[in-house]
């Protein structure tokens, strides 16, 4: 009897008395870690920012730039084609851009700094700031400068303007650039990176984002427009006028496809449709690019049928299967900079500065672009009789600065189809061209369209900080030509 | 058998002899007036708080010195006193007469103690009560009957989980689920409930997997009075369940209690009979939509043209197309038990079954569960051991709720005119994907038969409680106990390809998830008590170490390859896979202490001290006080036949309870975007795989959440027992309530968990029962209990308001100075003569901001029981009702948006003027605009629609959406009768009982709700997240149900 209480005895105590503060120090998540290795962290960065705005936002900057447009017999974007747009409307990419690729991005730039991984440091301000760029373009305020801190404490960041948020991003991008990117802190852009894996490319991609954001402030500040340029141009730098920089890592699985893909065409099916205003302007043209871009309708192939813009209470056809509707698969890329875009943005440049370059630089980079646009879709083969002599898009050297710009921005519009709504969206806001006519449900005022993306209303019930709420077609500081 | 019996407690008390001071007392009260059993006698040993209570066949076993009085007491009876003077049987007869009270209930830590003593609210329901329904949750048997308590079961699913909530909410982001305890050993309560609006389920908790026939008695403790003893973990109070088992039987008893049930939805929606198949008010043949041309009776030809063929039919309104749909349910339920035991040994066995089949057409709503128990207790020298082993085996299917092509939110968008049990056959032409009338939806049946899902649980958990006897007055206890589970549950989708839309394509999926649970608690103690002349003093410390780890994983693959194969391989996608692993620990340290006075004056101290592994490692304990006091005035007064007892008590404490797990750090995750409808995942093709840094941030400097909850309440006994009051009143403040608090995400994060809210609980609690007839052949007893709680959150950390829950446009939240839980989102705007502003259509415009559209808190809630005993048969039924508060009903849009609810008729569908409207006429000087009298109707083509339907997923009508959920039941109807012992005589039933029994046989609602049973939920129920959500409502919940047939108990 004595033997089994002293069994028991032990059993009690080693089951009561193990306990000490080690044994509770079990609160780490073993399922996740605390800190990720530059590459591991960047490749969300990137990506965060292609699925924004190659994901929903494409598809409201393709509504918006006139290349798509919400179908008769569904409902899911008519918000987008009534122009009216509430803060709600932005919160899933609000948060997705901010909590997570600026962020992640952030923690990147820090930790690159610290290691002095200066070539981390290039990749993450470069895309970066190509993000905030375009942010900058397409909201005009924005917190920035207490943004990303809510770890350090700050909940409620200020707002700063576009102009100064503008500045600050040159200055950091040439802070980036001037580091020695040859130092053996460096790490090599692998396999990890999504864009490109050699740091010559990053150092264009870093131009370019310059580049744009010059041209952008062309009416804005000319002189400040101008000087920037003009200094890139005679320090002979790099852009990224023969390589594209797009995320290609797509396949047709669920959750791994292109994100317009993905959410517009697979989950929201039925809504998207071609805009007739590249459709009819295609089709006037002859341009054999309508059926590349466009599949006619399901129901009668025999031709092309593409609403108005914004005409979804049309009586006929009753449904999709009745439009045209763009050619997007599941494995499209989402550009970040195309080879077609940095070339017309160049032909702009000597179009607007002859003296930068030698005569016919504009022409040389305007053809540049159409044609590798032409190829892209498998129309190489007839670039002359698009862009030579009699050709339907011949560049017109002869013309004076608008005319030359209208030419150089349509065409980029139409590169622009299916891809980059926004930046084209942008480049209509920024020049007028092409001429489009409102959405015909819109519900603004007669003439005016939207020229702003909304603050999203989590930030607006969560930050005391956020200015008055502008009106969707109130213009961003950039947005002056008369 | 008697023979398996004698080897099995030989091989489980092998060896051990008998002998000692103690000795094992065990014999059967009985009434002097007709010599029937009683119930519920209260045994106690003279001059101490330990006791016991005889069981149903009046029997006892107690373990006393030899030397000891014994005290009787019942209610209504004359206590008698008893000498052991060393008798191990001691029979009793009480008369009735003045009685004392001496109540036994158990209370913290399995122990039993005097009513008298407490100077806080016990309720304590017997066995007969759980089980004299037939419910085969032991949770749903206490519905209506506690003051204070308020338990829900999500639908009428078979084996759906129920939640409990005691005294109200007191923490925001916590789970607010009470603590179980059986036998003195805590339990699992985990519960698997998706709350996913794409397809709910709700695989019940834990508790529910008890076999009610093996429950004795269940004790609720409500205040933190009560529960400081279970430290954070009781922080919601406490349920003890305490166990039969089979000490003092003397003789070899098996019981059989079995029942039979049908269940049939308790609450249909209503709907409208007038208008048919359309939209626009006119006929559509692939409309899913009751919007159509009023019903004229002619024959058309309908639906969709197959093999150049068409259906015919007339016109004509199918009323009951929604009822006819549901089968009845079926539920049976067995248990036998074998228990056997002298005075110091005894065993109890049962096996249970309950097999259910739900009201959806197919066993895809379905519930079996075995259970089985094994326990053993035995007296040697000092030592008193008990164990348990339990095993639990569990499968169902659960249609899920939602809406993405649930069975049900096909259902309800079939038009009026439409049957729906015709499409049965799934594979007619004119039913099939292709050949189903709907441009929009489905046909029910093929998502029922193609699609469904599986779980299977085991379970197997067990305890070991040894007390020592170091004196008559020092003892130590350990209590020890364990379990693990494991959970499969299999989901699958067809292929689904529909040639003529591709809204409801489904490319076919698979998904699997595994949960492992693995719990150890053990409580060591050391008690001790003595009587010093009028004084007593009891008390003892105790030392509590538990752990807890929670596994969980999961794969899905989208897109099949081989139809009708649901397998994790058949997909050329890579699946995704999830795997999460918890672990909790926590230890504490208490102390109680008692102190009494001539039995008039009891006072209560207790103080724990707890770790937990939650909080920051630096600072990770805390501690927290409590006390309580009781005081029998009725000892002061003369004895009297009016008042026989009476007592006020109070109490304050503290609980403390700690943070959700890995707040503290800072994480990276594997990556993924979201926009709300589909994500973007990694690894990326091409082996690239990304980490993101989280969006919550860690917070190193998290504090517990402390409650303080004062009580106070009286216990009165009038006319010898026959009148019962018990009413309490409390307030409970939680102050450093852990919230996820969101963040601007401009700030590069969305969350951070801080200890920010508070919020308050502030309620009275009052049951009263009586037994107004009770002569030698009728008894009638009669019970009501009323709740009324106020619960609010009075700060949130300076936040005007927080998210908590809510649906597309609707929003659930906390807003400060409020109660918890209002609905907030957009509405129409009023002129400040409050007149409705339209626009030129006729239609209301909207707000500029969201408004706070209502409250879901109930106001009060109360219950009524009786029961009338004649002879052999006793009929009883039970009430309760919940009276205000709104919740969100899908059902009740879906209806809106389909036209078929019963106020789509407004008016006769013809155009007109929304009443009291007014619309901008122009703007005065100061550009203010000027209402003036509205002329403009809402039409009868886009309009109308707009106004009843198109508000589905939310917007300018939700308020339409949200419904009273006042409600009245008829919870329980039992007819039983006990046959004569005199016809029992010579065979082997020594008891037989038969019972009509019903539940939840009628519910009366609301006027405006024609929709469903309030009580429906399908939000909150998630236990890895907080259930301050569980009162939104419901996404498209099937209906409850009611349930009636017959039990039969036999004892041999």
């Amino acid at each position: 009897m004595k033997k089994l209480i002293y069994i028991i005895s032990i059993v009690v105590l080693l089951f009561t008395l193990s306990g000490c503060e080690s044994w509770l120090d079990v609160n780490q998540d073993p399922t996740r870690p605390t800190d990720v290795s530059l590459p591991l962290a960047l490749s969300p960065g990137i990506s965060s920012s292609a699925y924004v705005f190659g994901g929903w936002w494409q598809i409201l900057g393709g509504i918006w730039a006139q290349h798509w447009t919400q179908s008769t017999g569904a409902s899911q974007y008519r918000n987008m084609e009534d122009y009216q747009m509430t803060p709600s409307d932005f919160d899933w990419q609000w948060s997705e851009i901010f909590a997570g690729g600026l962020n992640d991005l952030e923690k990147v730039r820090n930790e690159a700094m610290e290691q002095e991984d200066w070539n981390y440091y290039l990749i993450a301000t470069a895309v970066q700031s190509w993000t905030w760029a375009m942010l900058v373009d397409c909201f005009d305020q924005l917190p920035f400068s207490e943004a990303l801190q809510a770890d350090l404490g700050i909940l409620n960041p200020h707002y700063d303007n576009g102009q100064d948020i503008y500045d600050e991003l040159i200055d950091r991008i040439d802070f980036a650039l001037e580091q020695d990117l040859s130092a053996v802190t460096s790490t090599a852009p692998g396999a990890d990176a999504l864009l490109f894996t050699s740091m010559d490319d990053w150092v264009a991609f870093a131009n370019t984002v310059k580049l744009r954001m010059y041209l952008r402030q062309v009416y804005a500040r000319p002189s400040v427009a101008e000087d920037g340029i003009t200094e890139m141009i005679n320090d002979e730098v790099d852009f990224l006028i023969s390589d594209d920089a797009a995320m290609t890592q797509f396949i047709d699985q669920q959750d791994r496809r292109n994100p317009v893909y993905e959410t517009g065409i697979d989950r929201l099916s039925g809504n998207i449709s071609a805009s007739g205003s590249v459709v009819n302007f295609l089709i006037d043209n002859a341009d054999a690019r309508v059926d590349v871009l466009y599949n006619r309708p399901v129901d009668d192939p025999s031709a092309h049928n593409a609403l108005t813009q914004g005409d979804y209470r049309a009586d006929e056809p009753t449904n999709i299967s009745g439009l045209s509707t763009p050619a997007l698969t599941a494995t499209d890329p989402v550009f970040f900079f195309s080879v077609e875009q940095v070339n017309f943005m160049l032909a702009e440049v000597y179009a607007r500065w002859p003296s930068l370059g030698n005569a016919g630089d504009d022409k040389l980079y305007y053809d540049a672009a159409v044609t590798a646009n032409l190829e892209r879709h498998g129309l190489g083969a007839q670039v002359d009789a698009y862009i030579g002599v009699g050709g339907l898009y011949e560049y017109n050297s002869a013309g004076s600065l608008e005319e030359k710009l209208e030419q150089i921005i349509v065409q980029k519009w139409i590169s622009m189809v299916n891809t980059q709504g926004v930046e084209a969206w942008l480049e209509f806001n920024r020049t007028h061209y092409p001429n489009l006519a409102p959405s015909v449900s819109s519900i603004l005022p007669a003439g005016e369209m939207p020229k702003r993306f909304l603050w999203s209303s989590d930030e607006r019930g969560k930050n005391e900080n956020v200015p008055p709420l502008p009106d969707v077609n109130d213009k961003v500081w950039w947005d002056t030509k008369e | 058998m008697k023979r398996i019996t004698s080897i099995l407690v030989c091989l489980a008390f092998l060896g051990l002899s008998v002998y000692g001071q103690d000795i094992q007392i065990t014999g059967k009260v009985t009434s002097a007036d007709d010599g029937s059993a009683l119930p519920g006698v209260s045994v106690v040993i003279k001059g101490t708080q330990q006791g016991v209570s005889t069981n149903v066949d009046g029997n006892y076993s107690i373990t006393a010195p030899s030397d000891a009085t014994l005290v009787f007491t019942f209610v209504g009876m004359e206590d008698q006193e008893v000498q052991v003077g060393g008798q191990t049987t001691i029979d009793v007869q009480l008369t009735s007469g003045l009685v004392e009270v001496e109540e036994v209930v158990v209370v913290a830590l399995g122990m039993r103690k005097d009513v008298k003593a407490l100077g806080y609210s016990v309720t304590q329901v017997e066995s007969d009560e759980i089980t004299k329904a037939g419910s085969s949750s032991a949770l749903n048997a206490l519905r209506g009957k506690v003051a204070g308590v308020d338990i829900s079961s999500g639908s009428g699913a078979p084996g759906a989980s129920t939640r409990v909530f005691i005294r109200g909410y007191s923490s925001i982001s916590r789970s607010n689920q009470p603590l179980y305890v059986i036998d003195g050993v805590p339990v699992d309560n985990y519960s698997f409930v998706d709350n996913d609006l794409n397809g709910g389920l709700d695989f019940g908790n834990k508790l529910n997997d008890i076999n009610p026939d093996d429950i004795e008695s269940i004790s609720v403790l409500k205040g933190s009075a009560a529960s400081v003893q279970y430290g954070s973990r009781g922080a919601n109070g406490v349920i003890m369940i305490t166990t039969k088992n089979g000490v003092g039987a003397d003789h070899l008893t098996v019981n059989y209690s079995g029942s039979y049930t049908w269940d049939t939805p308790l609450m249909l929606p209503q709907f409208q009979n007038e208008y048919g198949q359309g939209f626009f008010g006119e006929p559509d043949l692939i409309e899913n939509t009751s919007w159509g041309p009023r019903m004229n009776g002619e024959v058309y030809q309908w639906g969709r043209v197959v093999n150049n063929s068409q259906q015919v039919k007339p016109y004509v309104a199918q009323p009951d197309n929604v009822k006819d749909f549901f089968d009845a349910g079926v539920t049976q339920k067995h248990s036998i038990s074998v228990s056997n035991g002298n005075e110091t040994t005894g065993y109890y066995i049962s096996y249970g079954y309950v097999g259910s089949d739900g009201i959806f057409p197919t066993d895809a709503d379905s519930y079996k569960r075995h259970t089985i128990a094994l326990r053993g207790n035995t007296k040697v020298n000092k030592f008193d051991i008990s164990t348990s082993l339990n095993y639990v085996k569990k499968k169902s299917k659960f249609v899920p709720t939602g809406q993405d092509m649930s069975v049900y939110d096909n259902i309800m968008q079939v038009p009026r005119d439409m049957s729906i049990v015709d499409g049965e056959d799934y594979n007619d032409i004119f039913w099939d994907l292709d050949g189903y009338y709907s441009g929009y939806t489905l046909n029910p049946y093929y998502v029922l038969n193609e699609n469904g899902n599986e779980a299977n649980e085991d379970r197997l958990y067990g305890q070991l409680v040894t007390d020592y006897d170091f004196t008559d007055w020092l003892k130590a206890k350990w209590n020890a106990g364990g379990e693990v589970s494991n959970l499969q549950i299999d989901e699958w989708r067809a292929i689904t390809n529909v040639s003529h839309n591709d809204y409801n394509d489904d490319p076919g999926r698979v998904i699997q998830t595994q949960i492992h649970r693995y719990q150890v608690n053990s409580e060591l103690l050391l008690m001790a008590e003595k009587i010093f002349n009028d004084f007593y003093v009891g008390g003892y410390v105790g030392y509590n170490v538990f752990s807890r780890l929670h596994k969980g994983s999961s794969q899905s693959v989208t897109g099949l390859d081989i139809p009708e194969f649901y397998h994790i391989s058949n997909s050329s996608s890579t699946p995704v896979v999830a795997y999460a692993e918890t672990p909790y620990r926590t230890m504490g340290v208490y102390a109680n202490l008692d102190l009494e006075y001539r039995e008039m004056v009891f006072l209560s101290l207790s103080a724990r001290n707890d770790w937990s592994s939650t909080l920051p490692k630096d600072n990770n304990s805390y501690f927290y006080p409590g006390a309580n006091l009781s005081f029998v005035f009725t000892e002061l007064v003369p004895s009297n036949n009016i008042l026989t007892f009476g007592k006020i008590r109070g109490g304050i404490s503290q609980t403390g309870n700690d943070a959700p797990t890995f707040r503290t750090d800072n994480y990276y995750l594997a990556a993924y975007h979201r926009d709300g409808y589909r994500d973007l995942t990694y690894p990326l093709p091409g082996n690239i795989n990304g980490f993101e840094v989280s969006n919550s941030i860690g917070n190193a400097e998290l504090q517990p959440e402390i409650t303080t909850e004062w009580e106070l309440g009286t216990d009165l006994r009038f006319f010898n027992g026959r009148l019962y009051i018990d009413f309490s009143y409390f307030d409970k403040n939680t102050d450093k309530n852990i919230l996820d608090v969101e963040l601007a995400p401009s700030g590069g994060y969305t969350v951070v968990t801080s200890n920010v809210g508070k919020i308050t609980s502030e309620g009275m609690e009052l049951a009263v029962s009586g037994t107004p007839v009770k002569t030698s052949a009728i008894t009638w007893n009669i019970g009501l209990n009323f709740t009324k709680i106020d619960n609010k959150v009075t700060d949130l950390g300076g936040r005007e308001r927080m998210d908590i829950g809510g649906t597309g446009s609707l929003g659930f939240v906390l807003v400060p100075g409020e109660e918890i839980g209002l609905f907030y989102g957009e509405a129409p705007s009023y002129d400040d003569q409050g007149r409705i502003i339209v626009g030129s259509d006729g239609l209301p415009v909207a707000d500029d901001e969201y408004q706070i559209l209502g409250c879901s808190a109930t106001d009060w809630s109360g219950g009524i029981s009786n029961s009338v005993s004649y002879k052999g048969l006793t009929f009883s039924f039970s009430f309760e009702t919940k009276q205000g508060g709104l919740m969100y009903s899908r059902t009740a849009e879906i209806q809106y948006f389909a036209g078929t609810a019963p106020l789509t008729l407004y008016n006769d569908r013809q155009p007109f003027i929304i009443p009291n409207s007014v619309t901008e006429g122009g703007t005065d000087g100061e550009g203010n605009p000027i209402y003036v009298e509205n002329t403009n109707p809402v039409t009868n083509y886009d309009n109308l629609y707009t106004y009843w339907g198109q508000s589905y997923g939310g917007g300018l009508f939700n308020r339409r959406f949200m419904v009273d959920r006042s409600f009245v039941k008829l919870r329980e109807v039992v007819l039983s009768y006990q046959l004569p012992s005199s016809l029992l005589q010579n065979i082997f039933i020594k008891e037989a009982q038969i019972s009509l029994i019903g539940r939840n046989l009628l519910i009366w609602t609301h006027k405006d709700n024609t929709f469903i049973d309030p009580e429906t939920t399908t939000f909150g129920g998630n236990d890895s997240v907080s259930d301050t959500e569980y009162l939104y409502g419901e996404f498209s919940s099937q209906p409850s149900t009611r349930s009636f047939g017959f039990a039969l108990n036999l004892t041999f």
